[in-house]
């Protein structure tokens, strides 16, 4: 056992003797995570570093700025927090976090993508302790977000995000009744081998919860979240047909153009192809999770002329 | 370039300060020379700076825990591993070459590469199966932990398949092997990419990094799991140099010889298969320094198969460990994974090389 | 060698050409559903209801001739690369020709936002660089055929790797390039087959045409030089020709292998000495080759599809394995 090791076992030996009532109490914080892995912080993180999106977007949303964060490599940081970000140190790809990097940034919480980070666990955990989430359904999301917030000290700050996520979710979907139930798919792209997503996916269970009706359908491990989706060939895709189609971003430009069936889709011809932002793809966060909402609300409910 | 080709295994029995003057000497000190200069590049440099006392402070355990860390916990492991699959690619590579008597032959061929990366897919999408369809809150990170053995037992298992098909009229055929190796491989691979593009939507950019053969997150663990089998390995080198030795002759004095010799390639394979696959079960597949290093080692060594064989230890390891610290300082925090860096390094090496030969 | 299974040609070429038939029409009736012959002919004839006319004739229609056109590309690729080495092993996947095609498809993607156009000549760039360094490397000398192939696994491999790391910074692209590198025929429809159109058939007119060179080629080199060949030049021009079959198939379905090394070799145990049907036989398996994988990938796992890289490895690898073993020398005749 190395020194080190035997430094955190002591300090950890400390924190579980110290006085403790069996109530909550703000000095030891005691979480567990989606791997049913328990962290123990004495005290709420102030520095967090954050292993993919959601990291950064939570503890942005909660007032903690990450110490570090993870990026899309040639891509660089997500959009629609780059502004927010600038100036934090980068730590690589959210599959390969850079240990050194994260070492040197001192974080006291690492908040990572689990299906990513889980075989690197104890190197992560060596250095801080790791809020490991799935991140993959809406349930995962407010969970996380309830998760981080107990992590940075703000409990009552993230439960206000949860509750005024899911008031807004309710009350859009009651505004919106539809009459009939419009049909909408979420695809990679408009390419010849689209990928569609399943109803459990967060943006997908969004739309559902709204009032539409996915095409993707069930997953078919209900309690596992992988596999996200599947590669939906073109004769099914025709088949599905949906009124709407949500295409996530892709370097092809214009790939729809050698989709031999994209002309005849009804969301082609009734002009009811969108393409959606990067951050439908990670979507946990309380940040892009409302943005999303946004999107939506702008894309696909416009009010209907009376 | 140093001729030692004069030089016979007979004059280290002369005196030992003629040995030490001599070619060979210099050889093997330049070598071991640059080992001990990229070991300690590995563990200065990376992707943040350190100054000497800080690293020195850092391997003594006298230091701040984040240096700790970065040296002890981070670089050292790391580079170390480094040092110890070179070590196993170049020697398999070195006696795969000289079994098949073809100098374009590496591990790849025998499909030890591609039987453990089809292994390693499997088990990720089967791992991940396994663990969300049980209790989510079952911590087995069942893949994770058992790949590098499940990965090796692929390799050995394929290696074994192109060995057994690879005989004609009951005796090993080189050729035939290497043609057979290359087809396994195909095909492994082939389905491979596809279990990987079916399945594994979830997991690309991980099962990515494994293929690419990485060094990311090499730890004291991945040391202790890899160094029983460079030591056998490195045992069953060393007993293999004179029947090597005797292979080299050609196959009319070869087959005089009989089926001794035929069990000695056996156990030539058997080391090269053991020593390339324990070290793709740890870091996955790495191309190239077992093509690239027995040529130089060749090129320096001449016919002698003993200093062959030092230098492809030494060399091997300096290349292993110069590529991963490229990868890793280069693109800083990114990291480019060491069997890509190998991949650029040793191509235009190799042309080079060939383009000298007569 | 004589060869007792030596079959007539007119008997051979109907057998294939009826099975291929088979498999076309087959092909169109199968997907992710059941399509009636009678079915078949209402969407020909404009009859049918819109969702079966569009996946006859967008759908199966162009796919299934992409994957007869593309296998007999591939195999007549195969046996050209095998008759003007005058070794059985040459091809275009163990020649690192397709592995450096799918890279330069790889790096366009993922450095760059390409239009659909530059994809064929990028692949054709990468094939033609991947296919000289095979060669260079494989000595300037005799090519003997086991230096090719390892020179050709050593090119796929520095073109692998390459492509792994390029994967690596792909970011969110990496799982639909993935997708793409084990190969599918899947989603090509009439404007894909227009497009590889012309880098396929042009090669495939030039070789009929140039049947005479081809054969000498063959033979040995003092012998072809003495009736009047130019034997480096023609050898040049028939593996570029080989190269832009090949290519120019991997920048619109991803890398395929195993059937330009398979189907000359199936058609030549077939036809035994007539060398003169090597060619055409090639390609009438290479079609056929491809379109049994197609089809299979769309069944096995339905409703969903297997990439058909998956199937032709999965069909041709055993294939070749079982002819490693069953002749006595692995150099051709």
């Amino acid at each position: 056992m190395t020194s080190l090791r035997k430094r955190i076992a002591t300090s950890l030996l400390i924190v579980l003797l110290s006085p403790v009532s069996g109530w909550a109490d703000n000095e030891a914080i005691r979480l567990t995570d989606d791997r049913g892995e328990t962290l123990r912080l004495s005290k709420p993180a102030t520095r967090p570093a954050a292993i993919s999106t959601f990291g950064a977007d939570v503890a942005l949303a909660l007032g903690t700025p990450p110490a570090a964060v993870t990026d899309y490599g040639l891509q660089g940081v997500p959009e629609y927090l780059a502004s927010q970000l600038s100036g934090v140190r980068g730590l690589g790809p959210r599959h390969q976090p850079n240990l050194e990097v994260l070492s040197s940034v001192r974080p006291d919480l690492v908040i990572a993508i689990r299906r990513y980070t889980e075989k690197d666990g104890d190197q992560i955990e060596a250095i801080a302790p790791m809020l490991a989430l799935d991140l993959i359904t809406i349930q995962d999301s407010l969970r996380a977000v309830d998760l981080a917030g107990h992590a940075l000290g703000k409990p009552g700050k993230a439960e206000e995000l949860n509750t005024g996520f899911l008031d807004r979710v309710s009350s859009i979907a009651e505004r919106n009744k539809p009459n009939s139930t419009k049909t909408v798919a979420l695809l990679t792209s408009g390419s010849e081998t689209p990928f569609i997503y399943y109803d459990h996916f967060l943006p997908t269970a969004l739309l559902e919860r709204l009032g539409f009706d996915n095409v993707g359908g069930e997953p078919p491990n209900p309690d596992s979240g992988i596999p996200l989706g599947y590669r939906v060939s073109l004769e099914a895709l025709l088949e599905l047909n949906p009124d709407a189609i949500l295409l996530l971003p892709t370097s092809r430009q214009r790939a729809f153009t050698m989709n031999p069936i994209w002309p005849y889709l009804k969301a082609v011809r009734t002009d009811q192809v969108y393409e959606v932002p990067q951050y439908w793809k990670e979507g946990a966060g309380p940040i892009a999770r409302a943005r999303i909402l946004d999107d939506i609300q702008r894309l696909l409910l416009t009010p209907e002329p009376e | 370039m140093t001729h030692p080709a004069t030089t016979t295994p007979r004059a280290d029995q002369r005196s030992l300060r003629k040995f030490c003057t001599s070619p060979i000497a210099r050889l093997i000190l330049a070598g071991g020379l640059s080992l001990a200069i990229v070991l300690v590049a590995g563990v200065q440099l990376g992707a943040i700076d350190l100054s000497w006392a800080q690293v020195w402070a850092g391997l003594t355990g006298d230091s701040s825990e984040h240096v700790q860390r970065v040296v002890f916990e981070l670089r050292l492991p790391r580079t170390l591993t480094g040092v110890l699959i070179g070590i196993h690619f170049a020697l398999s590579g070195w006696l795969l070459q000289l079994l098949s008597r073809n100098p374009l032959a590496e591990a790849g061929i025998l499909g030890i590469s591609a039987g453990a990366s089809l292994v390693a897919v499997v088990a990720f999408i089967i791992g991940d199966w396994l663990v969300s369809s049980a209790n989510p809150y079952n911590n087995t990170s069942f893949a994770l932990q058992y790949l590098p053995l499940f990965a090796m037992a692929g390799g050995l298992v394929t290696a074994l398949a192109v060995y057994f098909l690879g005989m004609r009229h009951g005796h090993l055929s080189p050729v035939k092997m290497t043609l057979t190796g290359a087809v396994i491989a195909g095909m492994l691979h082939a389905l491979t990419t596809g279990a990987l593009a079916f399945w594994g939507h979830a997991h690309t950019e991980l099962v990515a990094q494994w293929l690419a053969g990485s060094l990311y997150g090499a730890e004291w663990q991945h040391l202790h799991t890899l160094l029983p089998w460079t030591l056998i390995g490195l045992a069953g080198v060393a007993l293999l140099v004179r029947p090597l030795e005797v292979m080299q002759l050609d196959d009319e004095h070869v087959r005089t010889l009989g089926l001794v010799l035929n069990r000695w390639r056996a156990f030539a394979l058997l080391i090269a298969t053991l020593l390339a696959a324990s070290a793709v079960g740890v870091v996955g597949p790495v191309g190239f320094i077992g093509l690239l290093i027995p040529h130089i080692s060749r090129r320096l060594a001449g016919a002698n198969l003993p200093v062959q064989l030092v230098l492809c230890v030494l060399l091997g390891a300096v290349l292993a460990v110069l590529a991963d610290l490229l990868g890793r300082t280069l693109f800083s925090p990114y990291e480019v994974p060491v069997g890509v860096v190998s991949a650029v390094l040793g191509v235009p090496f190799f042309l080079y090389l060939l383009s000298r030969q007569p | 060698m004589a060869n007792d299974a030596t079959l007539r040609p007119t008997a051979l070429y109907g057998a294939t050409v009826s099975f291929l038939a088979l498999l076309f029409v087959v092909g169109l009736m199968m997907g992710s559903r059941w399509i009636s012959p009678s079915q078949i002919l209402a969407a020909l004839d404009g009859s049918s209801d819109l969702l079966t006319r569009i996946t006859v004739l967008e759908l199966r229609l162009p796919r299934n001739l992409l994957g007869l056109l593309g296998g007999a590309a591939l195999g007549v690729a195969g046996a050209v690369m095998q008759g003007v080495t005058r070794n059985s092993l040459a091809s275009p996947g163990l020649t690192g020709v397709i592995a450096s095609a799918a890279l330069a498809v790889v790096s366009l993607r993922t450095l760059g936002s390409p239009g659909a156009m530059w994809l064929p000549l990028m692949a054709l760039g990468g094939g033609l660089l991947g296919g000289a360094l095979t060669f260079a490397i494989a000595g300037r000398r005799k090519l003997q055929p086991e230096r090719v192939v390892l020179a050709g696994i050593a090119v796929t491999s520095l073109a692998t790797a390459l492509t792994t790391g390029l994967l690596l910074v792909s970011g969110a692209e990496a799982a639909e390039l993935y997708y793409w590198l084990a190969g599918s025929l899947m989603g090509r429809g009439w404007l894909q087959l227009q497009m590889v159109l012309p880098w396929l058939l042009l090669p495939l007119f030039a070789l009929l045409v140039m049947q005479r060179p081809f054969r000498l080629l063959q033979l040995d080199d003092d012998l072809a030089q003495a009736m009047g060949l130019a034997v480096g030049r023609w050898r040049l021009v028939f593996l570029l020709l080989a190269l832009l079959l090949a290519a120019a198939l991997v920048a619109f379905t991803g890398p395929i292998v195993f059937i330009g090394l398979v189907a000359p070799h199936i058609a030549r145990r077939m036809i035994g000495n007539q060398i003169q049907h090597w060619l055409p036989l090639s390609a009438l398996l290479g079609g056929l080759l491809l379109l049994a994988a197609d089809i299979l990938a769309r069944q096995l796992a339905f409703p969903q599809e297997l990439p058909v890289g998956m199937l032709t490895a999965l069909i041709g690898a055993p294939w070749l394995i079982y002819l490693l073993n069953s002749r006595t020398s692995p150099r051709s005749a």
